[in-house]
């Protein structure tokens, strides 16, 4: 028999639904049991864990057996109470650590989650391999040769465009699309989509070299790859509050460049038609023109004027850096800005693309 | 007889003694705790939410009490993720690039194949839920718990809300009650089966009167709007179009949301009444008394709460919404506790993570 005795309680063993009035005794091995007189169980110590406070009650498990209860009252002696294991309330790391301290410690954690998911990527990007940006292109949009209009001409001309602005190597792939928007965009992988109804609305072809240079400036900022990085960090972070997970993955596919991103884009723009002695006040007329059709921007995924910054800006710095008195050279002759003009109406293959 | 534990009275078999003030301390540093880790405590704080409301529900002679932790939560939800989630999303972007290179008839074959299988999943994750639910639910050391894995459930419940939705969808009472007796005719507490003997007879009344709605909503409206011809007749010459314009669709809107929202809470109050009733385990049946006035006085409070609070009253719904559930149920019948033995049912090892991934409330 154990050193000390007294105390009732009550005891479910788990085998079945029925209540038993049990005495309990202990000692420093642990609890005994003792039904009838005789004393039926000892349990270590270390086997017992507090399941709950109930208004007249502790409720304590057992380690190795399932369903087993036993039900100690509030006002059992103290000795006996500060042997049996003390509570898990909030989880085990916050009741170790004490809810004031975990708060505070919880909130500096995610303060850095925060902090990182929304910087790492400007500094990530950059590192993320350009071959990887490529499988990673090619996954979210496969093959878009069928919509591509080419001819040798036009190629030609495109190619010219490119190198005149940026004569780094490997060269950023342009494709001409046909796409029924005003628009060109930056995909992963290094390529530049320009879509047919921009060619079709150039006045210039300097005003197209303004834009692609705006595009090959996203490409060779790494801005792509960062805004692929922010939307899946955003995601994996908001997935925690929120339960629909099923969008975030989704939601890559439709990203978008941070103001930031597209100034920079704008100034690597200005600085390669600078170098490549080319006028920008057609691409300042461009956006002159712009802002008179369509003040406000539609609610169009990838539109080339969501999320840019205010039209009128735009125009006025592309303005600010035209040289006065100064000889500019024509990016394209006519023969060539025709032949992009004309490619999708000669390229007969391609189809049109409905993106939406 | 003591050990018969009988309960022939309408009133008492289950009973709440809980109270707000003491579940506050428990909502409020739960709500602190999950915006501080930025959402991934939520898994805990439910565990903890349904400790408290568990153990504050007497059935017959003793509590509740819920064996469920954060963690299986928490790893539920994670395998959720990887094993169902991941692979969606990836065939979603396979989907939609195929759209996007002009192959629409794959594409759309592919979006087709896929939410046939989010609907499969949805019914595997309300079987799974239940299941996890009963195993963790204790009463006198004895659980309750499911042998299925709800695979079959998961098929039954695609085609059933397939065909529910014939015939303008008059089959969907058949489809709810073949169903719920499907999900609770596998379920087990201690060595007992449920039986679920579900009938529509009785339902379809109400159900039909859902298809009237719509109309008795018109009709609201029209006579919500004789004060304004009223008063727009005295005033004749002030009249501001603008305005009567957003009074008739605001009122319009309001209209048809309260009668259509009466309406589909008139057949829940009675399908739930009746399936409860229709529920039994061994020598035990059930009822419950919540009549569709009481779900909406439900409903209208935590609107209140929740507006009144500025949101923060959020936390105190699943407090509301269990206490409601508890104090309409009802037992009837003897249960020998000496044959209420041990569930031999399989130890379910993952919260209801598919179901919580999805976003759905309890039963």
């Amino acid at each position: 028999m154990p050193e000390n005795t007294g105390v009732t309680g009550e005891l479910f063993d788990g085998t079945s639904a029925r209540r038993r009035h049990v005495s309990l005794g202990w000692d420093h091995a642990g609890l005994t049991i003792i039904s009838d007189g005789i004393a039926d169980e000892q349990v270590a110590w270390a086997d017992l864990h507090l399941l709950d406070t109930l208004p007249d009650a502790r409720s304590y498990g057992h380690a190795h057996r399932a369903g087993w209860r036993l039900r100690v009252p509030h006002d059992a002696p103290a000795e006996l109470l500060a042997q049996l294991p003390h509570n898990s309330q909030m989880g085990g790391w916050i009741d170790r650590l004490g809810l004031g301290k975990s708060i505070v410690a919880f909130a500096l954690a995610s303060a850095a989650v925060v902090a990182l998911v929304m910087t790492a990527p400007t500094w990530l990007g950059p590192l993320v391999p350009e071959t990887w940006e490529r499988h990673i292109g090619e996954a979210m949009l496969g093959d878009l040769a069928a919509f591509q209009c080419k001819t040798p001409t036009s190629d030609a001309a495109l190619q010219s465009l490119s190198a005149q602005l940026d004569p780094r190597h490997p060269p950023v792939q342009i494709e001409l699309v046909k796409v029924d928007m005003v628009n060109a965009v930056a995909i992963p992988g290094g390529r530049v989509l320009v879509f047919d109804k921009l060619v079709q609305d150039a006045k210039t072809p300097d005003e197209l070299a303004g834009v692609l240079g705006h595009e090959i400036g996203h490409v060779r900022k790494r801005h792509v790859m960062q805004a692929l990085l922010r939307e899946f960090g955003l995601s994996i972070l908001l997935s925690g509050a929120n339960t629909q997970f099923g969008n975030s993955l989704g939601q890559i596919s439709s990203m978008s460049y941070s103001r930031q991103a597209e100034n920079e884009a704008d100034g690597f723009s200005r600085d390669r038609l600078r170098a490549a002695n080319i006028s920008p006040q057609a691409t300042a007329d461009f956006f002159a023109r712009l802002k008179k059709h369509d003040p406000i921007p539609h609610n169009v995924v990838m539109d080339y004027l969501a999320s840019h910054p205010d039209t009128a800006q735009r125009e006025q710095a592309f303005h600010a850096a035209v040289l006065t008195d100064h000889a500019y050279q024509a990016s394209l002759n006519p023969a060539q800005f025709a032949a992009i003009k004309n490619a999708c109406a000669q390229d007969k293959r391609a189809k049109q693309w409905d993106l939406f | 007889m003591s050990d018969n534990q009988s309960h022939d009275q309408e009133a008492g078999a289950f009973e709440f003694d809980g109270s707000w003030q003491e579940f506050a301390p428990i909502a409020f540093t739960n709500l602190l705790l999950t915006i501080v880790t930025l959402g991934i405590y939520r898994f805990w704080a439910t565990a903890r939410t349904r400790r408290y409301l568990w153990s504050r529900t007497r059935f017959i002679d003793d509590r509740l009490e819920w064996a469920g932790t954060g963690m299986e939560l928490f790893k539920g939800a994670l395998m959720a993720l990887l094993c169902i989630f991941l692979p969606i999303a990836l065939l979603n972007m396979t989907a939609q690039r195929l759209v996007l290179n002009g192959h629409k008839a794959m594409g759309g074959v592919l979006f087709l194949v896929m939410l046939i299988a989010i609907y499969f999943l949805v019914g595997v994750a309300r079987f799974r839920a239940l299941r996890y639910r009963l195993s963790r639910s204790y009463w006198r050391g004895i659980r309750g718990g499911s042998d299925d894995s709800g695979v079959n459930y998961g098929l039954s419940y695609l085609w059933k809300n397939f065909v529910g939705s014939f015939a303008l969808g008059l089959l969907i009472p058949w489809s709810m009650v073949t169903l719920w007796n499907e999900r609770w005719e596998k379920m087990s507490f201690g060595p007992y089966r449920f039986a679920a003997n579900g009938q529509v007879q009785g339902l379809m009344k109400r159900f039909l009167l859902c298809y009237l709605a719509p109309f008795l909503g018109m009709a609201g409206l029209l006579v919500m709007m004789i004060p304004v011809f009223v008063a727009g007749g005295l005033k004749s010459g002030h009249s501001n179009p603008n305005g009567m314009a957003f009074f008739f669709s605001f009122f319009g809107v309001l209209a048809f949301y309260i009668i259509f929202g009466f309406v589909v809470m008139a057949y829940y109050a009675k399908f739930y009444r009746q399936m409860i009733a229709q529920t039994s385990l061994h020598t035990l049946s059930f009822g419950f008394s919540a009549k569709a006035m009481d779900w909406i006085k439900l409903f209208l409070g935590d609107f209140g709460l929740v507006i009144i609070t500025l949101g923060i009253g959020t936390i105190f719904i699943p407090y509301r919404h269990w206490k409601f559930q508890v104090s309409h149920m009802q037992a009837y019948g003897e249960i020998d506790v000496d044959d209420l033995t041990a569930s031999t049912t399989a130890d379910v090892t993952q919260g209801e993570g598919l179901l919580d991934a999805f976003d759905m409330g309890a039963l």
